[in-house]
């Protein structure tokens, strides 16, 4: 599967990404995607270049983006340091007059036209997490020690990491490594790619 | 805020430009910001709103003394560029307002160069040839140079009214130098710095010349209607930030085209700043038909995809048509 900006020929778009973070987000995604099949189906990401970190707030984008457009199924990715169960509870009953929610991480919601798969990135706080924990797979390399969990200081662990060790980009990591360690990495990111890659 | 509003409903566009026809009426607000791809017919739309509510009333601003629709037209491969695949008659229409209450105004346009306007269905006899409301800028710095002839003319009442000392201040604030006014010398138009000396328009950046000429126009005539194509073509994001404002303060309808998204996160930060910002973000697609579809946004919706870290520009691919 691939993600893309903008539609182009007759790809079969799966979902539409919709991100309440940074730009990492995209990179990930794009270099997991690839490493499932389906060649002729795309996640749509129409990412804005300025990134803003907006958590749940970023699920007021779907309501708007299907008056607009036909699309009816979503893949929503958030940061764990703005998710909570509650907050989302609270959030989908502001957008949606009826919904269903199943699934834990990803979550499945449902309401009478819209399908969202919704993925919380990181165990305690962000993505960064999650490549932490393929190098830690792929290497034996352990990069942060979790609590006390700083994100910048990973994100520059991480980047150190991967110029000392010749990788130099993230995107190579996820290209190189063993598909059983992307799925124990980002288990819940690959879980709802399946997921996705199924239903259509 | 006042809201003057000139024209509140594009009803119809018919075999104009590059648009075989308007999939349905669109509604303006006060300040409009069209987003679309190359070629989706953003500048056909500004032509069309300018080519209101008479084609053959001339520019004030342009040193020929051409008609709109010449003034349009020769700016691509004459007259005939008007009209849709260069054959058969154009028809504009609108709801708006000159004088008392809104009129459905009716434009047509042969191919042989014949225009018609309709007020209510009712030909128009003595036509709207003093009509002055309506203020178009072009992508075209030849056309952006060229306001200085007229800049030159009206020099007494740019002073009378310090618009001189005003715009060059407001601009000031967005470059690294400070001007106090904007002058006429034998040779044109100069910048006068603090210390007295004076740096020609010409030698400016781009964005100054376009920014300082436009401003100066507007600020002097006082249109109810400024339309502005390619808005964000040279300008620093801050002096975008500072001439959207200006815009949506003014005492006059807007409709800017941009491929910036600048201007669209600044749209919504304007929106927390003014009080009653009327404002609509319109997106633009023309299907293989050549139909123009939009759909609009309030600034509230605009918000909400930004939110999303969504790309409004990408979105016009995906639009429901």
């Amino acid at each position: 599967m691939r993600v893309i900006d903008e539609r182009s020929g007759n790809k079969r778009v799966v979902a539409f990404v919709i991100t309440g973070d940074g730009r990492t987000e995209k990179e990930v995604l794009s270099a997991l995607a690839e490493r499932y099949n389906g060649r002729d189906k795309v996640l749509l990401f129409p990412k804005g270049s300025y990134s803003k970190k907006t958590g749940l707030e970023a699920l007021n984008a779907v309501d708007e983006v299907f008056k607009l457009t036909s699309h009816t199924r979503y893949l929503i990715l958030l940061d764990r340091e703005h998710f909570s169960e509650e907050k989302l509870h609270q959030k989908l009953s502001e957008i949606f007059t009826q919904y269903s929610l199943s699934g834990n991480n990803p979550y499945q919601i449902r309401s009478r036209e819209i399908e969202i798969c919704l993925v919380v990135l990181g165990k305690e706080k962000a993505i960064e997490e999650h490549i932490a924990e393929l190098i830690w797979l792929e290497t034996g390399e352990k990069l942060v020690a979790v609590p006390h969990l700083d994100i910048k200081a990973l994100k520059s662990a991480i980047k150190t990491f991967l110029r000392t060790t010749g990788i130099k980009k993230r995107t190579k990591l996820i290209q190189t490594s063993k598909l059983e360690n992307l799925e124990k990495a980002f288990k819940a990111l690959v879980e709802a790619i399946k997921l996705l890659e199924e239903e259509t | 805020m006042v809201s003057r509003m000139l024209i509140g409903e594009i009803v119809e566009i018919r075999e104009f430009r590059g648009i075989k026809e308007l999939a349905e009426p669109l509604p303006l607000r006060k300040f409009n910001v069209l987003i679309g791809k190359n070629n989706s017919g953003k500048s056909a739309l500004l032509e069309a709103l300018f080519l209101f509510p008479d084609p053959d009333r001339t520019y004030q601003l342009f040193p020929k003394p051409w008609g709109i629709k010449s003034f349009i037209g020769n700016r691509r491969s004459g007259l005939k560029s008007l009209i849709y695949k260069y054959e058969g008659i154009t028809s504009l229409k609108f709801k708006a307002e000159i004088g008392r209450g809104i009129d459905e105004w009716t434009i047509t346009m042969s191919s042989k160069g014949e225009s018609k306007v309709f007020q209510n269905n009712r030909k128009v006899e003595s036509r709207l040839l003093k009509f002055k409301e309506s203020l178009y800028f072009p992508h075209d710095t030849q056309f952006i140079k060229e306001l200085d002839e007229f800049l030159d003319e009206n020099e007494e009442a740019l002073i009378k009214e310090n618009i001189h000392t005003k715009v060059a201040k407001m601009i000031s604030k967005h470059l690294d130098e400070r001007f106090t006014e904007i002058v006429l010398k034998k040779d044109g138009w100069y910048l006068r710095r603090e210390d007295a000396s004076y740096i020609h328009i010409d030698d400016m950046g781009d964005g100054v010349k376009k920014a300082a000429r436009i401003m100066m126009v507007a600020e002097l005539l006082k249109p109810k209607l400024i339309l502005w194509d390619d808005f964000d073509t040279s300008l620093h994001p801050s002096m975008i930030k500072m001439l959207l404002k200006w815009l949506a303060q003014g005492d006059w309808q807007v409709v800017i085209a941009t491929h910036s998204i600048d201007v669209l996160y600044y749209l919504a930060d304007l929106n927390e700043e003014l009080d009653n910002f009327d404002a609509q973000l319109i997106l633009l697609r023309k299907d293989q038909e050549d139909i123009l579809h939009h759909k609009e946004l309030d600034i509230d919706e605009l918000e909400d995809i930004l939110e999303g870290n969504i790309d409004p520009r990408l979105l016009v691919s995906e639009l429901k048509i």
